[in-house]
């Protein structure tokens, strides 16, 4: 597969963020939720091992933005998961069903498109209290809902081909036919979109923590620190530059990613 | 004796946006085990809705399809698996009938899967690799994708596929007109053998005239979902009696040119969605008469096995120059 | 009925070694191969060859439509000019007014958005042919010379509401109403039915015959070339196996593949009881091919030196054939 350059550098650079994420706090002395009682809203420098400086509290910035950045691709991540599994799976039954099931599915994802979402997370946060499993249901219930529509547009596509016909005329059951023939080959465009969903997710989480809807202090989200970055901006920049940086870098490297794939793959298929 | 497979004044419609087309028309025909029925057409003739309904693939809006007497539509369980593995069916596209992410051997081999799934890989592999050989191919193929064989490669391996069932009856749709010419003559002899060998009917669907006669002895003739004439091999082409038999058999492209019979024939205006009140080829016959634009003739029998729909027959209007 | 003498005249076309390479995941596939062609004013040839023999690509060649990233070498002169490597404005000069394409598919190659006249005016106006209403005129009197019947009402129809073969003949105004001194048709009734295909050919021959418009045409048809075309030309794997006046070489063919083709044939009286003369195995796919003659393969005949060099071509009686040991008039392949 020829992947353009701008989708390789970001492949590199997202392996870079992964592992700093995972092997960084390592490197640095302190931890997240440590506070330095001598070091509050330092600028970043070498003083002390505060490499990118310090919020209001003392906490080092440089761990805590890992921190930060773990939770939000661990949530973006299994939410894109959840939504792969149920939007592949409910796209393709209702694409290829078509008549009326298709009909039913698909206005039944209409419906839960046009639900106005922050009311929504809302009114699960206050079903559910405020946990990181309720940010993660927030975030899956919507994420599945675009993929779903994209599968079943290429499932529809795909009932007209002829190895389709083909497997039905040789009497192959409907679910062998969705399992061994109809999803396989949806696998370019959904890899594709779902490269391209978890930076979605990240922003959509990011958004919702900003709120005061998501992940709550004293735990790390790239939401959170986003939001607290917005608060000192005057006074300390880089309380919100440093977060942002992540976040930017991250969400542009999948974007390019995702890009690249789609470029690879499709050609390919036609 | 039951006709293995029949289909009895079928009509089949499409619906879309307000409108509707009739792509078969009331159309009766009867296949025989073991014997090859030919079906002439041209686009919007209704060829391929007519072999989907064969096989069951399309549910009919009025009429009846049968195969071993039994309507279609009733089959379920058993019975209709049974359906599947008697009839088989190639595509005109070769490499389109394949699923592009399997292998030609796990693509042939799939029937077995749902026919025969005592039989476990190896015995299934065995059988793949039997019948790619029969069909012309390097058993080692089926390790390959579909667009790493040639056209003529694909369209045996689809031979292979319909074949690896047994079945009585396999339906080729335009099997044929996507290859190049070499390659035509070699499916068309593998097609004939392998008719021989296993006792198979086909119904072989194909707009040229030259590979129907080849193949069909009987063939019958479709026009805009309708048929207007049916015979036996030798009389349809010796002496037919449909004006637009004539008009297929005198545009066979000939060294010598068109011919002027040919170019006397307008091409067809009328729009698929209008259903024909009379004849459905009046808009373009030479022959045609106020009444073939009023009654639309019922098919008349001309001679033992040979009957035509028109009004018009007696008078030699598809005679050679008419 | 046109004397087949040779002209002395400096042909309309000629074509020198002509090779079109394409790069691929093996090696490189040469589509066409050192061909050389000539086609003399208002005359007319015909390409013939099966899938990959190279026939399209050698035909679009003319009005410059090979694909981007091919390896392109040799001549194509048209009325003296050289059209490989000339710069872009001469190709747009030449294509529409003085080389005109058929292409197969109409419906692919007529835009889906734009009317029938508003296509026809396009190539009126990119050649400073009359805009405006002489514009509309012209294109009225093209549709109908092209026997589009109702043809005022046709210049406002989209092509989705025209069938095949109407469409086809739209192409033909098309490619025919800046009056071309050569027309290329690359299999333009491949795609239609048969019962619309004689008018189309005999609509083509003409309109070519009446403008003294040379044709190039492409076709796997044997019989349509035929019909059509003064000379024919056979294509295999690249090459040019047999060149010659179109009745002489199908009545005599020398060259074992071009008897093979027309054996193979299936027509209204080919015999029932015996299995159809076909030629064993397959046309070459992509990639680098063995040296010698393309056809040795699949060649009866084939000898040691065959599989060697490839034969170039010679004089045949009327003809021209590549091959060490053509077949004598009569013999069978």
């Amino acid at each position: 597969m020829r992947l353009a350059w701008p989708a390789r550098a970001s492949l590199v650079l997202l392996a870079l963020v992964l592992v700093l994420a995972l092997a960084g706090p390592a490197l640095s002395p302190w931890h997240a939720e440590q506070l330095d009682w001598q070091r509050m809203a330092v600028p970043p420098g070498l003083d002390a091992g505060h490499w990118l400086g310090t919020d209001r509290l003392g906490r080092d910035l440089f761990v805590r933005t890992l921190a930060g950045v773990r939770v939000s691709l661990a949530i973006a991540g299994l939410a894109t998961v959840v939504s792969l599994v149920l939007g592949v799976g409910y796209g393709a039954i209702a694409g290829y069903a078509g008549g009326r099931v298709d009909a039913l599915m698909m206005r039944a994802v209409d419906v839960f498109y046009s639900l106005p979402y922050v009311f929504f997370v809302i009114l699960l946060t206050v079903v559910l209290e405020r946990r990181p499993a309720t940010v993660f249901v927030a975030i899956g219930a919507v994420g599945w809902l675009t993929m779903a529509r994209v599968v079943r547009g290429e499932a529809r596509r795909l009932r007209e081909r002829e190895f389709i016909e083909a497997a039905v005329a040789a009497g192959v059951p409907a679910p062998a036919i969705l399992w061994r023939h109809v999803v396989p080959n949806l696998a370019g465009p959904v890899l594709v979109y779902a490269t391209l969903t978890v930076p979605a997710l990240i922003l959509l989480e990011s958004f919702l923590s900003f709120l005061g809807l998501g992940v709550q202090e004293p735990a790390a989200s790239l939401g959170n620190l986003l939001a607290q970055g917005a608060q000192e901006m005057e006074s300390a920049p880089w309380m919100l530059l440093v977060p942002c940086s992540f976040l930017v870098a991250t969400v542009l490297a999948l974007g390019f990613l995702g890009e690249g794939l789609r470029d690879a793959l499709d050609p390919h298929e036609h | 004796m039951t006709a293995l497979a029949a289909l009895e004044s079928l009509v089949v419609e499409f619906r879309g946006a307000g409108r509707s087309l009739r792509a078969l028309d009331g159309v009766s025909l009867e296949i025989a085990a073991g014997e090859s029925l030919g079906v002439v057409g041209e686009s919007g003739s209704g060829k391929s809705t007519l072999a989907r309904a064969l096989l069951g693939l399309t549910r009919p809006d009025g009429g009846r399809a049968l195969y071993r007497g039994a309507d279609l539509a009733t089959l379920a369980g058993d019975a209709r698996r049974r359906l599947r593995r008697e009839l088989a069916i190639v595509f005109q596209n070769p490499a389109a009938s394949f699923d592009p992410r399997r292998t030609i051997g796990e693509s042939v081999g799939e029937p077995l899967t749902v026919h025969a799934p005592a039989l476990g890989r190896a015995a299934r592999a065995a059988e793949v690799a039997a019948l790619l050989e029969r069909t012309g191919l390097d058993p080692a193929l089926a390790a390959r994708r579909p667009h790493e064989l040639s056209g003529g490669q694909c369209q045996r391996a689809a031979i292979a596929r319909a074949m690896i069932t047994r079945p009585e009856l396999v339906v080729c749709d335009e099997a044929v007109s996507a290859l190049d010419v070499s390659v035509q003559a070699q499916i068309v002899n593998l097609l004939l053998e392998l008719g021989r060998e296993r006792t198979l009917a086909y119904l072989f669907i194909s707009h040229n005239l030259a590979v129907v006669r080849r193949i069909a002895s009987r063939v019958l003739v479709l026009y805009r979902g309708r048929v207007v004439e049916v015979a036996p091999r030798a009389a349809l082409f010796a002496t037919p009696r449909h004006p637009y038999t004539r008009l297929l058999l005198d545009s066979v492209p000939a060294f010598a040119g068109p011919s002027p019979a040919a170019l006397r024939v307008p091409p067809e205006t009328a729009s698929p969605f209008e259903r024909a009140r009379g004849c459905v080829f009046a808009g373009r016959c030479p022959h045609a008469e106020a009444r073939c634009r009023e009654r639309a003739p019922a098919l008349e029998a001309v001679a033992p096995g040979h009957a035509v729909a028109c009004l018009r027959w007696r008078e030699g209007v598809a005679a050679p120059g008419a | 009925m046109r004397s087949t003498r040779m002209s002395t005249e400096p042909p309309l076309l000629a074509i020198e070694a002509l090779t079109i390479a394409f790069a691929g995941a093996g090696g490189e596939t040469r589509a066409v191969e050192a061909v050389s062609l000539a086609l003399g004013r208002g005359r007319s040839l015909g390409l013939v060859g099966e899938s990959g023999a190279g026939k399209s690509q050698l035909a679009l060649a003319v009005p410059g439509l090979t694909p981007r990233g091919a390896r392109v070498a040799g001549s194509i002169r048209f009325d003296g000019e050289e059209l490989i490597g000339a710069p872009a404005a001469t190709l747009r000069r030449l294509r529409g007014a003085r080389i005109g394409t058929v292409f197969q598919d109409p419906a692919a190659a007529l835009a889906p958005h734009l009317t029938i006249g508003t296509q026809l005016g396009e190539v009126l106006a990119a050649h400073a042919l009359g805009r405006g209403r002489a514009a509309r005129r012209a294109a009225l009197a093209m549709l109908e010379r092209v026997r589009v019947p109702d043809a005022a009402a046709r210049l406002g129809q989209y092509p989705h509401e025209l069938s095949g073969g109407l469409k086809q003949r739209v192409m033909l105004a098309i490619a025919l109403i800046g009056r071309p001194a050569l027309v290329v048709a690359d299999e333009p009734t491949t795609a239609l039915d048969v019962t619309v295909e004689a008018g189309i050919l005999e609509l083509l021959a003409e309109l070519v015959r009446a403008e003294g418009t040379a044709l190039l045409l492409v076709s796997h048809d044997l019989a349509v070339v035929a019909g059509l075309c003064d000379e024919i030309a056979v294509l295999y794997a690249g090459r040019v196996v047999e060149q010659g006046p179109a009745r002489a070489v199908l009545a005599a063919p020398a060259h074992p593949y071009t008897a093979g083709l027309l054996a193979a044939r299936l027509t209204l009286d080919s015999p029932l009881d015996a299995p159809v003369p076909a030629i064993p195995g397959g046309a070459p796919g992509a990639g680098p091919r063995p040296p010698g003659c393309g056809f040795a393969p699949r060649c009866r005949r084939a000898q040691a030196r065959c599989r060697a060099a490839p034969p170039p071509l010679a004089a045949q009686g009327a003809a021209r054939v590549a091959c060490y040991l053509p077949l004598a008039a009569g013999e069978a392949p």
